[in-house]
């Protein structure tokens, strides 16, 4: 009897485990709600019998700095919306783990290049200027004339923000030597230094400054929940520099198969097509956009980007100097 | 010094997570390194320059309305002592939200108010002028009033009377809510972060961007290290202040000139204008020039609860403030029980910890054993409630007949019928008052949840504002902190009641 009493606990046991296995995600805050809530995954959790724990964090860097102390007990199976940045620190500590979805042969050519080996690029967006029309009439159109323009601008703080980030890595990748000559003719119209894209929209909004450090896509956000350009977005004739975010497997020692699945699952037209509307950035599979994104979208032709090696080799290096030229 | 083993218990709830920390991350050359670096020393400069020229200026704008305070028996003194409720109830992120909203106002705007140190200053003397306050009250209002007729007899008159006799008294008082104030201008997160921005490094402000950019967890460590060790000096002075406290039958009454009721009148106005603010805010959409009682409605629908886990986060924090308030009642009953000369400096000192590398190393005590969240949660509430709670019950406990316990401990009464009999139904108004203000503390507490980044897992009131806030759905975030408010208020002045019942 005792055995067969065991042998049913231990059944029941299995079974239990069978049908509630957990798949933990971490993804950014703005993440959070659009993608638990998506047919698609809500469907993908019904057919693998399987509970996804979503895991959300304000901003990417909070979510590095969680995976870095996991690193020898690593807790998540799969991060989502890493930044390229946080791909290459990522890497250096071997956090992520290599694997080749099937539906990368979705991605499009333009973005294909971005491919690595255990990240996958999910979606993308053009940094650009912000700025209030009723405020800034004639707008700057190259760095070097927004330095000098001294109209208040607010930033995102490169160390804690991945905007901040990106917005720095674009002055250097426009200007080449002379970003730190940009930075000395700008420090005095910083008005205020975010410590997040949020922050820094809130004061935007708030009146603070008449420009802000922002994206593209800020034109036809305005358009589609207000009707109306009450903000305008400019794009410097100096180039646009593309910030792209990952998805990427967690590396542990025992890779769930739904990782993989969940992996491949990003990249399809029933998830792809939610970003344009739900993340305001750009999928990077060719499905196909609102109508909104290509009415007011600022196409750019001259695409700058630094190679992840420049990255990994100067970007403390330019943290430190852009401390010592903005901070002091 | 750790002979009781209560105290002996509460070292190691904070001692062990930064001890784990520590093995995992510390590196003595990176901290020897760092120490020694230039731009290590002016943060420290920096850090403690803004604290000290607050802690300095809120102590001037204190001194009349203190003095009209312990003088006066009036509504106006009333309103005085009741500011203490800024310092320690008060969300921060409300008042700094409140600074924000008025800093955008054309004059301000014009000033360069906000992102400056100026408005750093200015939110560190409304959060710690109440300190002065009610510390230089207390001490006012316990200086004999023969002291005075002596003075008096001399020849002495009322301004050598004061500048002679009462000054002179009243200077450990200035000492000890200096550096209490000195401490939480050095340790404050959201002012800086808010309204001065992070070209202002602060220790605390380091950690924080440390953690989140660098992930040179051992470079975070040190510049906590090094924040321990000044506060933790710092509060030495204060534990080796002693304080003779004798009965007194009769306390100095001094006439106030109108010149210090004016300046009372105006410090309530400054202080209670940006409470009373936060609270219209909640239902007044300040840029649109709109009332509005909808975000309220709405915080309660089924379908913005699927979104923002507004009543979830709302039983959450009052699960996690009642447990953590009454086991912070109990921690502290048995450390007063077993003081020593040590207590103190022992639990001041944990002032000086960083919530933000706090919360770090409670989050890695998950990673690597697997403790549950809330569990840790209540151990770092407990650390930060201790000494709060502390400082409450300490100085009722010091006036408790002790012939009392005394007789009943000879008369074979053991410990529990001991407190049963005697402390709990003596003491029981402080024991609910303590519990309510400590309840309200954690009710609002911000830094620690936020930097475990726990909202998905046990959101709580004060992350789920946050999270409307930043997804921009400020009318939803203003009408929540709102009612976080009103609820911390009425908390508070229920705690008040208990006081006032324990003293008549």
């Amino acid at each position: 009897m005792k055995k067969k009493l065991t042998l049913l606990f231990l059944l029941t046991l299995s079974l239990l485990s069978l049908s509630n296995t957990i798949l933990t995600i971490y993804l950014p805050s703005n993440y959070y709600n659009w993608i638990r809530t998506l047919p698609a995954v809500v469907q993908f959790q019904k057919e693998n019998a399987l509970t996804i724990h979503f895991v959300s964090f304000d901003g990417t860097n909070k979510m590095l700095t969680r995976l870095e102390l996991e690193k020898n007990n690593p807790k998540a199976d799969i991060v989502m919306g890493l930044s390229q940045m946080n791909t290459i620190i990522a890497n250096q500590s071997n956090l992520l783990y290599g694997y080749t979805p099937q539906n990368i042969s979705l991605i499009s050519n333009s973005m294909k290049h971005y491919i690595l080996s255990n990240a996958i690029p999910f979606d993308y967006g053009n940094l650009a200027i912000l700025y209030d029309p009723s405020v800034v009439k004639n707008p700057p159109k190259t760095f070097m004339a927004l330095a000098k323009s001294n109209y208040p601008l607010i930033i995102c703080d490169p160390r804690t923000s991945s905007t901040g980030q990106d917005f720095l890595l674009w002055t250097i990748a426009a200007l080449g030597p002379n970003w730190q000559t940009f930075w000395k003719l700008s420090k005095n119209s910083i008005s205020f230094i975010a410590p997040s894209w949020d922050s820094a929209f809130s004061q935007f909004e708030a009146g603070e400054s008449p420009m802000m450090v922002s994206y593209a896509s800020d034109e036809a956000y305005s358009y589609y929940s207000y009707n109306s350009s009450r903000y305008k977005v400019l794009s410097l004739s100096d180039g646009s520099y593309l910030e792209v975010e990952f998805n990427a497997i967690i590396n542990k020692q025992n890779v769930s198969p739904y990782s993989r699945k969940f992996i491949e699952l990003m990249l399809t037209p029933s998830v792809q097509s939610t970003i344009a509307l739900n993340n305001w950035m750009l999928p990077t599979t060719n499905v196909a956009l609102p109508e909104i994104f290509n009415k007011y979208y600022p196409v750019s032709t001259k695409q700058l980007s630094i190679p992840n090696i420049e990255l990994l080799k100067n970007l403390n290096l330019w943290l430190e100097q852009w401390q010592s030229i903005v901070l002091r | 010094m750790l002979k009781s083993k209560s105290q002996l218990l509460f070292f190691l709830i904070w001692f062990i997570p930064i001890l784990v920390f520590a093995i995992h991350f510390f590196d003595f050359s990176n901290f020897i390194s760092i120490i020694s670096q230039k731009t290590t020393l002016n943060m420290v400069v920096f850090t403690l320059f803004q604290a000290l020229i607050s802690t300095v200026i809120a102590f001037l704008i204190a001194i009349l309305p203190s003095f009209y305070a312990s003088f006066n028996k009036n509504f106006l003194s009333k309103l005085l002592s009741s500011t203490l409720f800024i310092p320690f109830f008060f969300p921060v992120i409300s008042a700094t939200t409140t600074f924000v909203l008025i800093g955008h106002q054309k004059f301000f705007h014009d000033i360069h108010f906000l992102f400056s140190l100026k408005a750093i200053i200015v939110a560190n003397v409304f959060f710690n002028a109440p300190i002065f306050i009610y510390y230089l009250k207390e001490s006012f209002s316990k200086i004999p009033k023969t002291l005075h007729d002596l003075s008096v007899v001399d020849g002495a008159n009322k301004n050598q009377f004061i500048c002679r006799v009462l000054i002179p008294l009243v200077t450990p008082a200035i000492f000890r809510s200096g550096i209490l104030c000195f401490a939480y201008c050095f340790t404050n997160f959201a002012i800086i972060l808010n309204l001065g921005g992070l070209k202002f490094s602060t220790l605390e402000v380091s950690i924080a961007t440390t953690l989140l950019s660098s992930y040179n967890f051992s470079e975070a460590f040190t510049y906590g290290f090094i924040q321990l060790i000044i506060l933790s000096t710092l509060f030495y002075f204060i534990s080796s202040q002693s304080s003779h406290e004798n009965e007194i039958e009769q306390v100095v009454s001094l006439k106030t000139t109108y010149i210090t009721t004016i300046i009372s009148v105006l410090f309530c106005l400054f202080e209670f204008a940006i409470v009373a603010l936060s609270l219209i805010f909640s239902f007044y959409n300040f840029y649109l020039g709109t009332f509005s009682l909808l975000p309220f409605k709405e915080l309660f629908s089924l379908n913005f609860n699927q979104e923002y886990p507004v009543l979830l986060s709302f039983f959450t924090t009052v699960a996690l403030s009642f447990v953590t308030s009454i086991i912070t009642v109990i921690v502290v009953y048995f450390i007063i029980k077993s003081k020593t000369r040590f207590t103190n400096f022992f639990l001041f000192s944990t002032l000086g910890i960083s919530n933000a590398f706090l919360a770090i190393c409670l989050i890695y005590l998950n990673i690597l054993y697997n403790i549950p969240i809330p569990i840790l949660l209540v151990l770092g509430y407990l650390i930060i409630a201790t000494p709060i709670a502390y400082a409450f019950i300490s100085p009722h406990f010091e006036s408790f007949p002790k012939n009392i316990v005394e007789s009943a401990y000879l008369s074979g009464a053991n410990r529990l019928k001991l407190f049963l009999y005697i402390e709990w139904p003596i003491l029981k108004s402080i024991f609910i008052a303590t519990f309510l203000q400590i309840f309200t503390i954690i009710f609002g507490e911000f830094t620690l949840t936020y930097t475990m980044q726990i909202y998905s897992t046990l959101p709580t009131l004060s992350l789920t504002t946050y999270m409307l806030s930043s997804s921009h759905n400020l009318a939803n975030a203003s009408a929540l902190s709102g009612i976080s408010l009103f609820f911390i208020i009425i908390l508070y002045f229920l705690s008040l009641s208990f006081i006032n019942r324990f003293k008549n």
